[in-house]
């Protein structure tokens, strides 16, 4: 990523050529030359995965701190912040600062504005099919219906809409099998048949439960450049534990491996396919060990970690590449494909800063008639915000706060948990929050809150299990969510510890919470039925009462173990 | 074919009720002491009062030591293929298979596959026994876990040599994040 000046001028050349109207040609910081490109071979792959339903732009933080342990920790993808500048000879306080990490995020916020949007991802990824015609794949890699309003109230239709106005040629998923394994078919279809989505729809480790017979197609191979292109498809491998089991009930999902080299294997040699891509939603962690593994990978197009890789991970020949959230970025990943081997390739996370980008006129008219019935009633300004609010980080975010403390005075209780979803978006400070804010922090299928009383052991039990699916040694076992958040309760962790040894000093209210003691606890997205009001009514509510939001900083959990914390 | 055996539906090689006190009655009390309702016909079953108390409540070490006395167990990772989810999507029911690359002629063949979940309350879950005419050292069959720990596969070979692999599995509480 270093770019030198004559490097720039070239660059900006090309974008000029490329149609893209440099805003800041003087600026060496001017976000042109990140969109610009030099072309390199016969193959592009266009990569966006996570959307997260974001139809328009927004503000996305990327996360303070990312928790590596062991031999992973300070190595990408474990890498945030000053550290990942540094990896990547970055300078801060630049338009990579911006995209890439949390630095200076409101500063840099005004400075360059929102980024995504299916409007403007539209016109970026034209611009490419327009210099590359007959050499591109577009790839989602899921999570991409669910995460707003309308997503929700559609039950994911909206966002199959803009795909297909997107283009979007082959696709994985998670979190659209919230929506139910019939819907998931109506939506994509499945072996046999053709569902609403216009491109390919792959998830080689999605079964069913009796029968191991996959319901969807494993693999699908297109011609692009002149070269055979097979994408696997690798839905997230523990859908049925992550989300209550009755939406999908009589499937089973798993990592496969051994069902990733035999598909690699088929497509190689009985195939002939020219390059093997898997399409991943395993979290880039999993996606690293698997590339090691499994012989004959060329390319890893991975998502559900929301990681935002300036560079492709290089593991053996296989390039893992991970294409961050909310449609914050499009990956380009340009390969030289000559006989079966990559010979070459020239990558990069474009942002796609909506400033910079004029918007589609067509797919903004699209997202336009899809929000227009609900538009008043989204638009519904609840509070203003004084405080930075955001969700990543590995153990709390400030949004997160918000919703704790309105589950905590929604239910009189004394301790509160919300998941630690790595979606919904950033408020900077002085914007209003919307009730559209508010669903893209809830929109679940699955919203509704609880209240019940737990032993302390109950609760201990809770955080543990959760922190050994971040802080597993083994990446194969870990989820790929962040830590649970907790509410009325502080407590100190040490991730390099086993499983019942990490947490300790939980204290409720300052006093420290005893095993056998019974709290008052509430919640919401239970993986059981339960039926308190949705999370979305009691967070807007909440706002609405406070009318101004300003949170003093809380210091609620204490990381003991790792270097520099 | 499967047959329903309480707390475990053997799918291939062959059901265990023998000496070794993994009867379908002991099976049933075990799932009766965890509260857990069985399924089918199985719950009507009667004469529970009967069942012999061996294999109950023991560590992994001491039913190990009742299997196989001090015997060694070496590490079989080069010849058993241990399948088993890393994470289960549902605890009452973890389909586990083994394989076991070995010959299956009557001067060598593999006589039994131990499957044993050390935090079980019962940690020998099953135990297939194999003939040469099987003609491959194979097993499957869908378990119980109580809690997240180490799986093993223990392969005793006609000879009486044996081998283990292991693995953990983790039940968990489960939610999401991505």
């Amino acid at each position: 990523m270093d770019v030198s000046r004559r490097d720039l001028v070239k660059l900006l050349a090309i974008a000029a050529g490329a149609g893209l109207a440099p805003r800041r040609l003087e600026a060496a910081d001017g976000p042109a030359r990140l969109l610009a490109f030099e072309p390199l071979g016969n193959v592009t792959l266009l990569h966006i995965t996570d959307a997260h339903a974001t139809l328009r732009p927004v503000f996305y933080r990327e996360p303070h701190s990312v928790s590596g342990v062991g031999a992973e920790r300070g190595r990408p993808p474990f890498l945030a912040g000053a550290e990942l500048l540094r990896a990547y000879h970055l300078a801060p306080a630049t338009v990579e600062a911006y995209a890439y990490t949390d630095l200076d995020f409101p500063t840099l916020a005004a400075r360059y504005g929102r980024m995504g949007g299916y409007a403007h991802l539209a016109t970026l990824i034209r611009q490419v099919r327009d210099e590359r015609a007959g050499r591109t794949l577009l790839l989602d890699g899921g999570d991409t219906i669910q995460g707003s309003a309308t997503a929700l109230w559609s039950r994911g239709e909206d966002m199959v809409r803009v795909s297909n106005q997107l283009g979007v040629e082959v696709f994985t998923p998670h979190w659209e099998f919230v929506y139910g394994l019939d819907r998931v078919k109506e939506l994509f279809g499945d072996r046999e048949q053709k569902g609403l989505f216009g491109g390919d729809f792959v998830a080689h480790n999605v079964a069913e439960l009796n029968w191991a017979d996959r319901p969807f197609r494993p693999f699908t191979i297109r011609d692009v450049g002149g070269a055979r292109v097979g994408v696997i498809g690798q839905a997230f491998p523990y859908t049925p534990v992550s989300h209550p089991r009755r939406f999908v009930p009589d499937l089973t999902f798993g990592i496969k491996e051994d069902g990733v080299q035999a598909l690699v294997n088929e497509l190689r040699d009985g195939k002939k396919v020219d390059l093997v891509v898997l399409l991943s939603h395993n979290g880039v962690a999993v996606d690293v060990k698997l590339a090691g593994r499994v012989h004959g990978l060329d390319v890893v197009l991975g998502g559900h970690t929301h990681d935002a890789l300036p560079q492709p991970i290089l593991v053996g020949r296989t390039l893992v590449v991970n294409s961050g959230s909310h449609g914050k970025f499009l990956s380009r990943l340009d390969l030289d494909v000559q006989r079966g081997r990559v010979r070459a390739y020239r990558y990069r996370l474009m942002p796609v800063l909506s400033q910079d980008i004029p918007a589609d006129p067509n797919m903004a008219r699209l997202i336009e008639e899809i929000r227009q019935p609900y538009e008043a009633k989204l638009s519904e300004r609840l509070a203003v915000s004084e405080t930075l609010l955001y969700r990543r980080g590995t153990f709390n975010g400030t949004f997160d706060e918000l919703i704790l403390d309105a589950l905590l005075r929604g239910a009189d209780a004394q301790i509160a948990f919300s998941p630690g979803f790595r979606w919904g978006i950033t408020i900077v400070p002085g914007q209003e929050i919307t009730l559209e804010d508010v669903y893209a922090h809830t929109a679940v299928t699955y919203p509704n809150t609880w209240v019940r009383e737990m032993t302390g052991s109950e609760v201990h039990r809770v955080m543990e299990d959760v922190a050994d699916n971040l802080f597993h040694p083994d990446p194969y076992y870990r989820q790929g969510g962040d830590m649970v958040r907790l509410g009325g309760l502080t407590y100190t962790i040490d991730p390099s510890k086993r499983v019942g040894r990490r947490i300790r000093d939980i204290r409720v209210a300052g006093r420290a919470m005893e095993p056998t003691r019974l709290y008052k606890a509430t919640g919401w997205a239970s993986l059981a039925e339960v039926d308190g009001p949705p999370a979305w009514d009691v967070v807007a509510g909440h706002l609405r009462s406070l009318g101004r939001v300003r949170l003093a900083p809380r210091t609620r959990v204490r990381v003991v173990g790792r270097k520099g914390e | 074919m499967e047959k329903q055996d309480g707390g475990h539906n053997v799918k291939h090689g062959t059901a265990v009720t023998d000496s070794h006190g993994l009867t379908r009655r002991t099976v049933l009390m075990s799932l009766a002491a965890f509260g857990v309702a069985v399924a089918g016909g199985l719950a009507a079953a009667p004469g529970t009062a009967h069942g012999q108390a061996l294999g109950q409540n023991e560590s992994v070490e001491e039913a190990l030591k009742r299997l196989f006395g001090g015997k060694t167990i070496k590490d079989g990772s080069a010849a058993i293929k241990l399948d088993v989810p890393l994470i289960a999507e549902n605890g009452a029911v973890v389909p586990v298979s083994v394989t076991v690359d070995s010959p299956m002629t009557p001067a060598s063949w593999v006589k039994h596959i131990y499957v044993v979940a050390d935090k079980n309350r019962i940690p020998v879950v099953t135990r297939v026994t194999l003939a040469p005419e099987a003609g491959r050292a194979f097993m499957g069959a869908n378990i119980r876990l109580g809690e997240s720990g180490d799986v093993r596969a223990i392969v005793e070979q006609s000879d009486g040599t044996l081998l283990q692999v292991k693995r953990e599995v983790k039940v968990t509480v489960g939610g999401c994040g991505g």
